[in-house]
């Protein structure tokens, strides 16, 4: 009995949703999700090898990571709703450690292989909602046999324009620890503990265009302070010939704003998602990402092709390697600090089968390094280390 | 920012926008935009205008035209047909027929013959109708949207003053109330529930600071015959007036509609199932025959 007139409720909700001139009364602006999510990932990244050093040598294999996620979220009561992910990823693989000038130029010197290690992540939060605005606080961590880390967070949106405008401000930081494998005689530069603090916040406005478009835009800021270095990474000194310990500065600030339309195509039954992104630090790195994906609905089907093209700037410390020593002591080879451009193309599809929904995609990334310095400067060629990589996932969501 | 208060007729009833707004010429800004609104939904489903749509609709059944509707029209329907099915047909759009043998002013019931003579013409099952038009598939039969039309109007018309930024008020129409933000202070507008037995007396107060809240009672047209009495709320499968176990039953939702669909399925419903009321889902508040007071919605009595 009890259940048949909350289904007349819900029945009779759901009509009134769909009159005209109603919509902002019967969805309340801060709304309460009114279903329980489950959803399960499994995904398989994989870098393509770096070609082998010398003639006769094998390929150089790089990084495979394997990862299983799980999220639950939905509705506590009329004003809560709650959220929580866990994470478990495997990982094998090597991994450049520094870069060397070579006679057909840098080569890339890689660690040893490294026997599978795991990580396990967590997160969870609490979403508060009232008339018009929701609070939301979520607490996070990630451990490895090697890194650990603690992160706290909070988030405000507020409703305006019958839910036209909306206003997010978010804000966090994170405690990392870490304690490097293997630091000692064998690698006599790796540090045995370090910490590293991070402190971030966030400002964002979306706003409802029309019923078939809606346009965001955020800006975000974060520093960082402590250790962050990669201690598994050395950078080569010709005039000392010997590396030396990856060497960054010990505070980081970095800035990022963020531009993305959606917009629903009407006659074709699909959507349009398209970003741009531009992000530095004080590092020297700057960098720009756009994106463009195309959602197309076809009965209980969605396939979903994604470009997303990037280009970063060199971090203004960073060389392949070294001339001789530098006067303020920074060094770094790491690939992901140098100049070049990346294409990645990703193919997805899902499918709807009643209560659940089925996801499979897959993506090639692909990047290319350019120099430095527009001037050929010795140690400031594109890095050998970039990497491609493969990424297929597959997923499964259901509500009840 | 003052409190401005607007009274007028419409839909056959008083109604009343009281709202805070930072001059005069805001207020009536509002006021004549709000106003427009009430009137274009009451000329449009009003079946006392030739012109309207419901009369078009009514003038072509059992005509072989089916009647082009737009949007708003469609989406009522559709409304109208959860109204059916959640209340097993006894919320029936296509029973205003029966309206020609209920004469409330003459004291008189009508006859078990003249109940037959018009119940087939009772049959919403049999309407035909899609997103672009509907039809009556008999001559005589009358779709009737006065069971929520009202309810409707109160949540467009208060989300049209959302929208215009007021934030302080509430809109009445005919006592179903939609309440668009609270008092200056915070503090909920005390509205009164209408004394199913005393004209233009409160039976019980209460506080609300959103929402919407609607009653639906067996006062609003009724006849007293040897005793007993007979309101407007009739049996769409017998043609007969419902007794209902409360004078009145009020729900409170956040919209007017919602809040207005239930009290009147509760006051339904009541007459051989007093708890539906209980497990509705919504906060309630009835009156019973006795006049005896209840509910789960916090209240104070009336004088």
């Amino acid at each position: 009995m009890h259940k048949d007139k909350n289904k007349a409720l819900k029945a009779l909700t759901c009509a009134a949703m769909a009159l005209p001139g109603m919509a902002t009364s019967t969805a309340n602006a801060a709304a309460v999700p009114d279903t329980h999510l489950f959803s399960a990932r499994f995904n398989k990244y994989g870098e393509a090898a770096l070609p082998s050093a010398s003639p006769g040598a094998p390929e150089q294999s790089r990084y495979d990571i394997n990862v299983a996620q799980f999220l639950v979220a939905g509705p506590m009561s009329d004003t809560e709703a709650y959220k929580g992910v866990l994470t478990v990823e495997s990982m094998s693989g090597a991994s450049p450690m520094f870069v060397t000038p070579g006679a057909n130029g840098p080569n890339v010197v890689m660690s040893g292989a490294t026997i599978e290690e795991k990580r396990l992540a967590g997160n969870g939060g609490i979403d508060f909602y009232s008339k018009s605005s929701k609070l939301g606080m979520n607490l996070g961590f990630s451990l490895e046999n090697d890194y650990s880390s603690v992160s706290l967070g909070a988030a405000h949106s507020s409703f305006y324009n019958g839910n036209n405008t909306t206003v997010d401000f978010g804000a966090g930081f994170s405690l990392d620890e870490l304690t490097p494998t293997d630091a000692g005689p064998a690698y006599p530069t790796r540090p045995e503990h370090e910490n590293k603090q991070s402190i971030n916040a966030s400002l964002g406005v979306s706003q409802v265009m029309n019923k078939n478009w809606v346009l965001g835009t955020n800006i975000s800021t974060a520093i960082y302070t402590g250790f962050l270095s990669d201690p598994y990474k050395l950078a080569w000194i010709d005039s000392l010939g010997q590396a030396v310990a990856d060497s960054r500065p010990e505070t980081r600030t970095q800035f990022a704003w963020n531009l993305q339309s959606r917009f629903f195509v009407d006659k074709m039954n699909a959507a349009v998602h398209s970003d741009y992104r531009f992000y530095f630090t004080d590092w020297g790195t700057e960098s720009h990402t756009v994106s463009l994906a195309w959602y197309q609905n076809i009965g209980k089907w969605q396939i979903a092709p994604r470009l997303r093209y990037y280009n970063q700037g060199a971090a203004n410390f960073w060389r392949n390697y070294y001339v001789g020593e530098r006067a303020d002591g920074y060094y770094s080879s790491d690939y992901r600090l140098s100049a070049f451009s990346s294409v990645s193309m990703r193919f997805g599809v899902s499918r709807e089968i009643g209560n659940w929904r089925v996801k499979a995609s897959y993506e090639n990334y692909t990047s290319t390094g350019r120099a430095a310095d527009p001037t050929y400067v010795y140690g400031r060629e594109a890095s050998p280390a970039l990497v491609d990589f493969s990424y297929v996932t597959l997923g499964l969501d259901v509500k009840w | 920012m003052q409190l401005f208060n607007f009274r007028f007729k419409a839909m056959g009833c008083p109604c009343e926008f009281n709202f805070f707004a930072n001059s005069a010429s805001a207020a009536e800004s509002h006021r004549e935009v709000l106003h427009a609104e009430v009137l274009r939904l009451e000329h449009k489903y009003s079946r006392y205008r030739d012109d309207s749509v419901l009369s078009q609709i009514n003038a072509a059944a059992g005509s072989g035209r089916p009647v082009a509707i737009d949007n708003e029209t469609a989406a009522l329907l559709s409304y109208a047909e959860q109204l059916y099915q959640q209340s097993n047909g006894l919320f029936d759009p296509t029973s205003g027929v029966l309206r020609r043998c209920w004469d409330f002013k003459s004291q008189k019931l009508p006859s078990k013959k003249q109940l037959k003579q018009i119940l087939p013409f009772v049959s919403w099952p049999s309407v035909q109708f899609d997103a672009e038009s509907v039809y009556l598939p008999r001559r005589g039969m009358q779709l009737d949207f006065g069971g929520w039309v009202k309810e409707f109007a109160c949540d467009v018309v208060a989300n049209i003053a959302l929208q215009r930024g007021i934030q302080h008020g509430y809109i009445n129409l005919g006592g179903d109330i939609r309440v668009l933000g609270p008092m200056l202070d915070g503090g909920g507008w005390r509205i009164g529930v209408q004394h199913p037995r005393i004209a233009d007396a409160a039976i019980a107060f209460v506080e609300l600071q959103f929402g919407a809240i609607a009653t639906s009672g067996d006062y609003e047209r009724f006849m007293m015959v040897s005793g007993k009495r007979y309101c407007h709320l009739l049996n769409p499968k017998t043609g007969m007036s419902i007794q209902p176990a409360f004078a009145s039953v009020s729900i409170l939702a956040d919209s007017c509609l919602i809040a207005g669909s239930f009290s009147t399925l509760a006051m339904l419903n009541s007459e051989k199932n007093s708890a539906w009321l209980h497990d509705a889902g919504l906060p309630w508040l009835a009156v019973d025959q006795q006049l005896c007071v209840s509910g789960s919605i916090q209240f104070q009595g009336g004088s």
